[in-house]
């Protein structure tokens, strides 16, 4: 295979499987409001890397693996430790305890000073050098590491959403439930961020322990603005993450900004995000101004209909109008336009009167407010 | 070298320990540190823009691009929280790593020119307390003056903001314009110690000082001025610490310092320590065993009016449910008191301590009293709650409830309550 498409094979295939496994875990950190936890547990997982990598210079997963998920636990331990001392804010915990705990691991690799992790590589990744670094077993290479890495993540997250989906789903949405059906949901909690520690220790060497965090989050979130239905969120936050992947992996190409792979990819899954935030059909901001403009529009309507009764021409209708609502002529005429293009009033230059309808919707609306 | 760092960083690190400590304040009680740690993040792109756009260097012109990007990316958390069913927690999540990977971008882009003078630019990333020049130290000397002096102007309405902030409004304060200040504070505090720890430690050097001062005082002065001379003394400790240790950048080595203090301040502060609290429970509860076992004493002896009358130990252990061991431990905390005294067949009060048990046993029936006759509850639901209460109520509580009840004799189970004074004459008649 030619050797310049080989990398872009595994360069997407790498950035797929991050955004898939990220998005499974993310979705859920998202509808918990825990988005931030997933921040500081990317953050903080420096040192258990540092002492992962101590132990394995190769960086064997079965030794990286558990030393994440061992500092991710530490992190959210510690954060909650202090919160339920009530001696601190619940943001003010997380505040002290990932900077500390990532300075920690920011000394450790200073002092280290060993050629395969520097501090950019451990924040940014670089998953243009995904192929340079095998995994070797026995002697024989396996292709690139961080692709098993993430597989095996991968599967990790699919059985735990799929094998406990209901757990966490009634968890999630309705905790005391799901303590009342006996699901302890503190277990879960604890379940689940393990498995965030676990995938952003995966991801890291692909997008940097910072970008994991644009991974967990922005696609779920831009999921979360498009259904009510947890199985579709959890599917289009993977769709959004994947998209973001190929969008990121064009616009870091040589051809258009030649840069950082990994942080393109963020900024695409924000800028779907910016998109779907303005213009999703029930949650989007766009679809939200339209609403209250028809709102708006429909009530002015009503007010001049009711005020019809005192008035049959339309400089009457706009001095009483004005009188009474503080309307300015032009808005009585808009109004009055928007009436007759419903067929409620028929007008010409001088008079106003109502139709057959008009009148039907007249008595509708004074049913509605009774005197 | 000298063990200590130049003279020009520790001017620096003074003015930003002051600075982060004092408005870390504020933050830490609106709860918006997490919020500086977006604004950190978010600052990246707007520096890598304004030298991309000016070609230009300078400190100024860089803080500046960092002040626009960093508000905008508040501005947008505001946004999304207000117009989208997303929670400040997806919003914050979403603008601090998008933002920080749009500056990335920027960034590595840079590196395409051949004249790529954007070396310089990555030390906000992580920051670089040793390289600290004087032209810096002078820009975050001017901006500090200026916080601190907005500070002192606006204490007043800012201490109310913070506490109250509906209170602020009816009393007229423009509390939009109030936040507004004290978001611009935090976005310049951010500005000014980017450069010295980077963007994630800010965030660390911001909380930690104001947390630690919290936990020593409930005053929003004396906190603050703890606050910046914690900030002061930590930034300089770091500095030191690696100044004087080889391959210890000083960025983590500040903030790691700033964290270990608030720690310490979590655990040994005088009032709201976890040792305090900790120590005072444990008092408490040793008070509690030992008044429990006199009132047992009492309780044994009131059948026959018999005060003198020793107790074995089987006997209390039974009443009591406690393991022998236990009692007996408690029977000789209460001997070194004085209040019991160990005879040859086994433990008899003291005259100070029959007085002490009959005034809790007093308390105790007081309040049975009391909550059967004022909140209706049946006579045998109240014995539990007094049996917590005997320990809590004070003498001047113990005087009122007795003048509310009108000095009553007996409890609901007909027991009677015992006097304060005349316990000597009891004894002797009988």
């Amino acid at each position: 295979m030619d050797p310049e498409l080989y990398r872009t094979c595994i360069v997407l295939l790498t950035g797929s499987l991050t955004a898939a496994t990220t998005a499974l875990v993310g979705s859920f950190l998202v509808l918990r409001r825990m988005a931030l936890i997933g921040d500081a547990i990317s953050h903080a997982i420096l040192p258990g890397i540092v002492i992962g990598f101590l132990l394995s210079t190769q960086r064997h997963p079965l030794i990286l693996l558990p030393a994440a998920a061992a500092a991710g636990l530490l992190t959210v331990w510690l954060i909650e430790l202090i919160y339920r001392s009530r001696r601190l804010s619940e943001d003010a915990s997380t505040a002290v305890v990932f900077p500390a705990l990532f300075a920690l691991g920011v000394l450790m690799i200073a002092r280290i000073r060993y050629v395969d992790l520097d501090l950019d590589c451990v924040i940014f990744g670089r998953i243009e050098d995904v192929d340079r670094r095998p995994l070797v077993l026995f002697g024989t290479d396996l292709g690139p590491r961080a692709v098993w890495l993430l597989g095996i993540m991968l599967l990790l997250d699919l059985l735990l959403v799929v094998g406990l989906w209901k757990e966490l789903k009634i968890s999630t949405f309705d905790p005391a439930y799901a303590e009342s059906l006996g699901f302890k949901p503190l277990r879960i909690h604890y379940l689940l961020m393990t498995a965030v520690s676990l995938t952003a220790i995966a991801a890291f060497e692909a997008v940097g322990a910072i970008l994991v965090v644009a991974f967990l989050v922005v696609p779920a979130a831009t999921a979360f603005l498009l259904t009510n239905r947890l199985w579709l969120m959890v599917a289009l936050a993977v769709l959004f993450g994947l998209a973001s992947v190929v969008l990121g992996y064009v616009l870091a190409s040589e051809a258009v900004l030649n840069s950082q792979g990994a942080a393109a990819m963020a900024v695409a899954a924000g800028l779907l995000f910016l998109l779907v935030w303005l213009l999703a059909p029930h949650h989007g901001l766009l679809a939200a101004i339209l609403r209250r403009r028809r709102l708006r529009l429909r009530f002015a309507e009503d007010l001049v209909l009711l005020h019809l009764e005192q008035a049959q021409t339309r400089q009457e209708i706009c001095q009483t109008l004005q009188e009474r609502l503080r309307w300015s002529d032009r808005e009585t005429e808009r109004i009055l336009a928007a009436l007759s293009r419903r067929g409620w009033l028929s007008c010409d230059d001088y008079s106003v009167r109502l139709t057959p309808e008009g009148v039907q919707a007249v008595a509708e609306l004074r049913s509605r407010y009774p005197a | 070298m000298s063990w200590l760092p130049e003279g020009i960083v520790l001017q620096g690190l003074a003015i930003l320990g002051t600075t982060c400590g004092t408005v870390g304040c504020f933050a830490l009680l609106r709860r918006q540190n997490l919020l500086a740690d977006t604004l950190a993040h978010a600052a990246l792109p707007g520096i890598c823009a304004a030298y991309l756009l000016t070609g230009d260097k300078d400190l100024p012109v860089l803080l500046l691009g960092a002040a626009v990007s960093g508000t905008l990316g508040v501005w947008l958390v505001l946004a999304i929280v207000q117009t989208s069913r997303l929670k400040q927690d997806a919003a914050l999540g979403i603008v601090l790593s998008t933002f920080f990977a749009g500056g990335l971008l920027l960034l590595t882009y840079l590196q395409n020119f051949p004249d790529g003078n954007q070396a310089g630019l990555n030390t906000f990333i992580y920051g670089q307390t040793a390289y600290l020049r004087e032209e810096h130290v002078r820009w975050m000397l001017g901006i500090s003056v200026v916080l601190l002096s907005v500070v002192a102007v606006f204490y007043k309405e800012f201490k109310l903001v913070c506490f109250d902030p509906d209170y602020a409004q009816t009393l007229g304060l423009r509390r939009r314009v109030l936040e507004f200040l004290l978001a611009m504070l935090l976005v310049l505090t951010v500005l000014i110690s980017l450069r010295s720890v980077g963007v994630v430690l800010t965030v660390g050097l911001l909380t930690a000082p104001a947390a630690t001062a919290r936990q020593w005082t409930n005053r929003l002065g004396s906190m603050i001025v703890l606050a910046a001379v914690i900030g002061v003394a930590c930034s300089w400790l770091g500095a030191v610490w690696s100044q004087n240790v080889p391959l210890t950048p000083a960025g983590p080595a500040i903030v790691l310092t700033a964290s270990v203090v608030m720690l310490g301040s979590l655990l040994l502060a005088p009032q709201r320590g976890v040792l305090a609290a900790w120590l005072r429970q444990l008092a408490h509860r040793r008070r509690v065993r030992l008044e429990n076992l006199l009132t047992d004493f009492y309780r044994l002896n009131e059948v026959r009016h018999d005060w003198e009358q020793p107790r074995n130990l089987v006997e209390l252990a039974e009443v009591r449910g406690q393991p022998e061991e236990v009692v007996r431990r408690t029977l000789h905390d209460l001997e070194d008191a004085g209040l019991v005294v160990e005879t040859d067949d086994g433990w008899r009060l003291t005259q100070q301590g029959l007085q002490e048990a009959a005034r809790i046993v007093r308390t105790h029936r007081l309040w049975e009293l009391y909550l059967s006759r004022r909140l209706d509850l049946a006579a045998d639901h109240t014995h539990r709650d007094a049996e917590a209460m005997e320990h809590a109520l004070t003498p001047e509580l113990v005087a009122e409830l007795e003048s509310a009840l009108e000095n009553p004799e007996t409890d609901p189970q007909g027991k009677p309550i015992p006097r304060g004074k005349p316990l000597s004459e009891n004894q002797e008649g009988s």
